[in-house]
């Protein structure tokens, strides 16, 4: 028995019919990002109030019915920092939000009496505090404490001139940086509040410079967003899981033993799987708190799974290998690959891990931390350079065969030019579709990224399409459809009888061998054909 | 007949200015009443009781209180009386930035305590009216946005009501509109909203019988009200330079938050200019404000020099010239004489400039000051007291 992949039984028609129809479906996932979804993301600033510290008050707060007496920070009052608290209090969340991302900026006022040193460390002690929406209607109930921390943070400034005047050397401002300051992985609670209070025992927060207030941008998902991606999901995962039974089911059909790459293809199909099973619904109902970890890990687990495959599919049809040892050549690539992956693992767990803890922690803002994450990143970002020129050595070194190979294909048999011509025309039709995907990715991701920056006041003058939204749904439809397209088409079937006969790979000897020949595949068969 | 309306053009504005009292007092008033009355500081920082009060029953806020709002105002204020306080600590502060910017300026921004508070200066459609207007209402506009990202209004900030529909879709809602730009629309009702009452004439009267040369009854009546729509015409253009300014001085900043803080995904936000900024914003176009004249054709302002296309959006505009050399109280000029001036400088703050060629005397004397201060933030301070001489110059 041979095997042959759907995609080579296919008359051109058929997959063009079958192109077209993907293509149609792409579009779709574009449209539905674009148009009916929002951006995907939705920034809301606040500023924090300076409010008087009370010593028979736990918490200072404004809504409902606020107990926050407003200060300014005066010289001359005979105040210290313990009596003022830094108050602010979240708009109504809902779960749909998902995650809450938020970034603090100082705001400083230029005061030639007060220093601001340009690495001045902040040390402060926030509170973090939630109300649920009975509690929040009822007059009598409490602030509950969620999470308390003592945190420091870089304050870096840069002085800002307005106008131009030439003896004029004192800056009307400073402008800082923003830095890290909460992060939530689930909204559990509708309401939440923070007091936060600059803690300067033992000479810290030194030189802070007149810091008045902070400005907070809290990071979240929008509520309609949300519901799209979790329906989109719910449709795609279906669709994902038949293709992926279709492919075992033709697997069986055939009695196929499973070659590396089938078995690859099969993973790749069940990490889609993974990433699509939309478990998301049951944060609705019990928000859990590992689930942004679990959300990076599918997600890192998938592309590991479709870079491992592409590296794999192009190894092995570099039909002339020298070696006989069809893993091990590449494998060290794999191995890298995978060491990469596992890298970002440890990181995504180290920085989300102790946010589970604390959501105030941010392993940016501690030096040994930072260190730790840019070597992290860096070898990450090695592996990953490494793997794109390995990649394209192996792309090259496949087309440099197929080139060589095509002026032979005349003088040789019947039989092995068709099996060179079906895995010339696999490779280049994965190829070709792979290339397309990544440019696809890199032109959507330019125009979200030129999109988003523009601001549009006037509510007419609204873009039509938001292109962020476009090319998250754009991009997850494009994997998906990838996948999908990967497992119907390369998903093996039997030939007919007929062709059995002329399928049947005869030796330069006159020995006829059978395809069927325990341990190897088809590929391997067709590299030994080669070398012979 | 002429001589009986030259009559009454003299008792109309001299009676007026000598009084010092004026029929409408200008809503602007709220924002001075900081010393005086605390009314900010019963608001913003005496604790909730009272601020629920307001709430309870807001008539006798809006319409005593804040006397000074005209009928329009005080409908708003009736709707929204948390946004009061909010509206009066913006006023202030555009006097405050006003003060500020125009500080070695002949016409320094210096306020009466009858109501008007510039004084007469603001009769005239000159370029410190234009400034004025616009920095009172992006005082207001700035204001309402900063307390709305600060949490404190309700009807701004976020509500537990269904989703308006025809709120945009970027909205989300349960979370919260557009901070600048609810600031900016609650800015442009409050603030235009004198200048669209009809019975609105306090401004127009003095202007027209003093400007313009009567010689008929038809024209005498139907030039000022023409006049008072320019006017308003002109008001209606600086506030909406004050708002515009706001917008668009405030910056769109983006934070990049993929996976391990890659760019794959990216969210930007408004981050709001100081008010400093604005002020110096528009000083800038007040250097550079448009002369206008009414083109009765076109029913628009267009600017006077015909070498220029009309004024854009963005420029102040203003009618007539002015001059606040001489103490001149029909015009509203207080004059530079007794200001103090700087010596060295070759700005306008110096002695040439400011004291416009009169010259000026040189007063030294004695005076107690604090010295050798050791300051520690926050927020204490250690000073000795020291006395000094100093040399103070001063205006002819």
């Amino acid at each position: 028995m041979v095997y042959l992949v759907l995609l080579e039984q296919l008359t051109r028609r058929k997959l063009l019919s079958f192109l077209i129809c993907l293509i149609f479906f792409q579009i779709i996932y574009f449209l539905v990002g674009g148009l009916i979804a929002t951006k995907p993301t939705y920034a809301t600033n606040h500023e924090f109030s300076l409010c008087q510290a009370r010593l028979n008050r736990p918490w200072i707060y404004h809504q409902p019915e606020g107990n926050c007496i407003q200060d300014h920070l005066e010289f001359g009052t005979g105040k210290s920092w313990k009596d003022f608290v830094y108050v602010m209090q979240l708009p109504r969340i809902t779960r749909w939000f998902q995650t809450l991302t938020s970034i603090v900026i100082p705001k400083v006022d230029y005061d030639s009496r007060i220093n601001l040193s340009s690495n001045a460390i902040l040390t402060y002690h926030v509170r973090l505090a939630y109300k649920t929406d009975e509690m929040y209607d009822d007059p009598n109930s409490e602030w509950q404490l969620l999470v308390e921390s003592r945190e420091s943070r870089r304050i870096q400034c840069e002085p800002v001139y307005y106008h131009k005047i030439g003896n004029k050397n004192v800056p009307d401002a400073y402008s800082c940086e923003s830095f890290a300051f909460l992060e939530l992985s689930t909204l559990k609670y509708p309401y939440y509040l923070i007091n936060l209070q600059i803690v300067d025992k033992n000479g810290l927060s030194q030189n802070i410079g007149k810091l008045k207030t902070f400005e907070f941008v809290g990071i979240y998902q929008t509520e309609t967003f949300t519901k799209m991606w979790y329906i989109l999901k719910s449709i795609t995962f279906p669709i994902v899981l038949v293709a992926l039974l279709w492919f075992y089911r033709q697997m069986k059909r055939a009695e196929k033993p499973y070659s590396n790459l089938d078995k690859l293809l099969f993973l790749l199909g069940l990490a889609t799987c993974i990433l699509n099973a939309p478990v998301e619904w049951f944060t609705l109902i019990v928000p859990f708190d590992g689930f942004q970890i679990y959300s990076e890990i599918r997600q890192g687990f998938f592309l590991t799974v479709l870079l491992t495959f592409w590296l794999f599919f192009a190894a092995e049809h570099v039909v002339d290998k020298s070696k006989d040892g069809t893993f091990w050549s590449y494998g060290k690539y794999i191995g890298l690959l995978w060491f990469a992956s596992s890298v970002l693992l440890i990181f995504a767990l180290c920085q989300r891990g102790f946010q589970l803890w604390n959501p105030f922690h941010s392993i940016w803002s501690t030096s040994a931390g930072r260190n730790a994450s840019f070597t992290f990143l860096i070898l990450a970002g090695l592996s990953g350079f490494i793997y794109m020129i390995c990649l394209i050595v192996l792309v090259a070194h496949v087309f440099w065969n197929i080139r060589s190979k095509q002026g032979e294909l005349a003088a040789m048999r019947r039989i092995r030019r068709l099996m060179y011509q079906g895995a010339f025309y696999r490779f280049q039709f994965l190829l070709l579709s792979t290339i397309l995907c990544a440019v696809l990715t890199i032109v959507w991701y330019c125009l979200s990224q030129i999109y988003e920056t523009e601001w549009v006041w006037d509510a007419d003058q609204r873009p039509k399409i938001h292109y962020t939204g476009a090319f998250i749904t754009g991009i997850y439809g494009m994997l998906n459809l990838y996948v999908f397209a990967v497992l119907i088409l390369f998903s093996p079937v039997i030939t007919n009888v007929d062709d059995m006969d002329e399928l049947t790979l005869t030796d330069d000897d006159g020995n006829t061998i059978h395809l069927t020949n325990n341990q190897t595949s088809a590929y391997q068969m067709i590299t030994k054909a080669a070398i012979s | 007949m002429l001589t009986q309306m030259l009559w009454i053009v003299i008792c109309l504005s001299s009676c007026q200015l000598v009084s010092g009292v004026i029929r409408n007092e200008l809503w602007w008033n709220i924002g001075l009443r900081r010393e005086n009355e605390s009314i900010l500081s019963s608001y913003t920082s005496i604790n909730a009781d009272q601020q629920y009060e307001i709430d309870d029953d807001p008539s006798p806020y809006c319409q005593s209180t804040l006397k000074s709002l005209t009928t329009g105002q005080k409908q708003i204020c009736l709707l929204h009386a948390d946004h009061m306080p909010v509206v009066i600590q913006g006023a202030s502060k555009g006097i405050e930035e006003c003060q500020h910017q125009f500080q070695d300026r002949h016409w320094n921004c210096s306020t009466v305590r009858d109501g008007s508070v510039f004084g007469p200066v603001l009769y005239h459609a000159n370029r410190e009216t234009a400034f004025a207007h616009a920095m009172l209402s992006a005082g207001v506009t700035y204001a309402v946005s900063r307390a709305c990202k600060q949490g404190l209004l309700k009807s701004c900030s976020c509500s537990r009501s269904a989703r308006p529909k025809n709120l945009p879709r970027d909205w989300t809602w349960g979370g919260c509109g557009d901070n600048i730009d609810y600031g900016y629309r609650f800015g442009r009702d409050f603030v235009d909203t004198p200048e669209k009452e009809i019975d609105n004439m306090r401004i127009l009267t003095p202007i027209t019988f003093i400007n313009s040369n009567q010689t008929g009854i038809d024209r005498k009546k139907r030039k000022p009200l023409r006049r008072g729509r320019i006017r308003r015409q002109m008001n209606i253009h600086n506030n909406e330079v004050g708002r515009r300014a706001v917008y668009r001085l405030t910056r769109v900043v983006c934070k990049c938050h993929g996976v391990s803080g890659s760019c794959s995904l990216r969210t930007c936000y408004q981050q709001l200019p100081t008010f400093r900024e604005i002020g110096a914003f528009l000083k800038e176009k007040y250097d550079s404000a448009v002369e206008v004249r009414y083109q009765r054709r076109l029913g628009q302002l267009r600017s006077r020099d015909r070498r220029f296309a009309g004024p854009t959006k963005d420029d102040l505009i203003y009618f007539e010239d002015s001059n606040f050399c001489e103490y001149n109280r029909r015009i509203g000029s207080f004059g530079t004489k007794n200001r103090k001036c700087n010596r060295t400088s070759h700005g306008p703050d110096g002695c040439a400039t400011m004291c416009c060629g009169r010259g000026y005397n040189t007063i030294r004397k004695y005076v107690q000051e604090k010295c050798n201060c050791k300051f520690i933030w926050c927020c204490s301070v250690q000073c000795q007291t020291c006395q000094k001489l100093v040399e103070i110059h001063v205006c002819k």
